[in-house]
């Protein structure tokens, strides 16, 4: 996607309102960080995009203030899904839907693993639960309709330009 | 043609280098940032605390419009259990009452054996009533945030409880808004009393709903079902105050259950307590 002025607008429009979302909704099972991951990995960024990656540090750092937590872990999460966006475009992979949904759940899988360990060794704690679980397995079944509904718009908005 | 190719595809693959290249460094620093902690020393802390006012207004503004329609939905099923509640508690008058009269005079009592005892009153203290403005409960990093701040003189670590027991601590005070840090915080530690034997304990936040207790001491003469409280050490809880009771135990750790109810909260009491330091 290339970006114009106004794009760049509804871009970071939408994710304030999408982060503004947390202020609403206090569900166990849909991490809303997680829900913005897909649509940052579900959407074809321009190759020579720079701009973009450093909106979603700032609003990752918004967003860790808003929620309380320590500065950096939205940032992390939202970049990770962006780059790998930009990986499986890069690679011609964007269009073979099947594989950029195997790479989504591997990626969601070393996420929490990730997230797992880092919780493990640095609180001695095992945060692993029924809920942990089936938030990842939420995260994976919103994929598909989201991601649907990201091409589908991304496809109008080129045909329209 | 071939050379002007060439420059365009060598001109995509150093753009498309770069497009990967600032997300990466920007992760780095980014991880470095969260595990390193940095956030945690003074400076940040205090930057943190004065932006949690701006962030919020922009973010509470921009919400506005789902937060009227979940408000207004939340009302309706808050009117219709509101008839129920009413009988429930015409029925619970008559007890309460008489337990209120028993209160009291073992409240009496106490006062009259502790000027007997000549034993020190430190568990004398106000609070104010604050409004959750912010639930972010659902983490393990669970928060609130309130709406009081410096203007309303709240202080870090200042104890914050529900109707039914304490909830947390005061963790960053802002103008007019302030963060608590949840005892289901995986950062949380409280000090607290287990059972009317008094055993003492650490409770230790999980990051979801109950809470554990570690460090206890007999802990084999615990039974499921006894009452925490905490215990008063460390100076920034009051002693006896109550958070919850026992609902599993292993052999090194207690899980609790506490009182309150989180999520169905809508205001909580900021605790003025300050440990008397007796010379």
């Amino acid at each position: 996607m290339n970006l114009s002025f106004k794009g760049y607008l509804l871009l970071n429009g939408f994710l304030l309102f999408f982060i503004s979302f947390n202020n609403v909704f206090n569900l166990n099972l849909i991490d809303l960080t997680l829900i913005m991951s897909i649509f940052l990995y579900s959407i074809e960024w321009n190759k020579s995009e720079w701009l973009v990656p450093l909106f979603l540090f700032a609003w990752g750092i918004f967003q860790d203030i808003l929620l309380g937590m320590n500065l950096g872990y939205s940032g992390s999460i939202f970049l990770y899904f962006y780059v790998l966006s930009q990986i499986t475009s890069i690679n011609g992979l964007f269009e073979q839907q099947k594989i950029k949904f195997i790479i989504f759940i591997t990626a969601l899988l070393i996420l929490f693993i990730f997230k797992n360990l880092f919780i493990y060794f640095n609180y001695q704690l095992n945060y692993l639960s029924v809920g942990e679980l089936s938030a990842f397995f939420i995260m994976v079944l919103l994929y598909l309709p989201l991601n649907s509904i990201i091409i589908y718009s991304q496809k109008k908005y080129e045909k329209i330009r | 043609m071939r050379t002007s190719r060439n420059f365009y595809s060598r001109y995509v693959n150093k753009n498309s280098y770069i497009s990967i290249l600032i997300p990466i460094g920007l992760i780095i620093f980014s991880s470095f940032f969260y595990f390193g902690r940095f956030d945690n020393s003074n400076l940040l802390n205090e930057l943190r605390a004065k932006s949690i006012n701006t962030v919020y207004s922009i973010t509470s503004i921009v919400s506005s419009p789902i937060s009227l329609i979940k408000n207004g939905l939340k009302s309706i099923y808050e009117i219709q259990n509101i008839y129920e509640e009413n009988q429930k508690f015409k029925e619970m008058q008559l007890l309460d009452s008489a337990s209120f009269q028993e209160m009291v005079s073992m409240k009496l009592k106490i006062a009259q054996y502790e000027s007997l005892l000549n034993a020190s009153n430190d568990i004398e203290y106000d609070f104010r009533t604050s409004r959750i403005v912010g639930d972010f409960s659902n983490n393990f990093n669970g928060t609130l945030i309130v709406n009081s701040g410096k203007e309303e003189n709240i202080e870090v670590d200042m104890p914050v409880s529900g109707s039914n027991g304490i909830i947390g601590r005061i963790s960053h005070v802002g103008e007019s808004l302030s963060r608590v840090l949840l005892i289901s915080n995986i950062n949380s530690r409280i000090p607290v009393i287990i059972s009317e034997d008094g055993y003492h304990g650490m409770l230790i936040g999980q990051g979801r709903e109950n809470p554990i207790i570690e460090f206890v001491e007999n802990i084999e003469k615990i039974s499921i079902g006894d009452l925490v409280t905490t215990s008063g050490k460390g100076g920034i809880f009051p002693p006896f105050q109550l958070i919850g009771q026992v609902v599993g135990k292993k052999s090194s750790e207690i899980e609790v259950s506490i009182f309150e109810n989180i999520t169905a909260l809508s205001h909580v009491k900021l605790l003025n307590y300050k440990l008397k330091k007796e010379n």
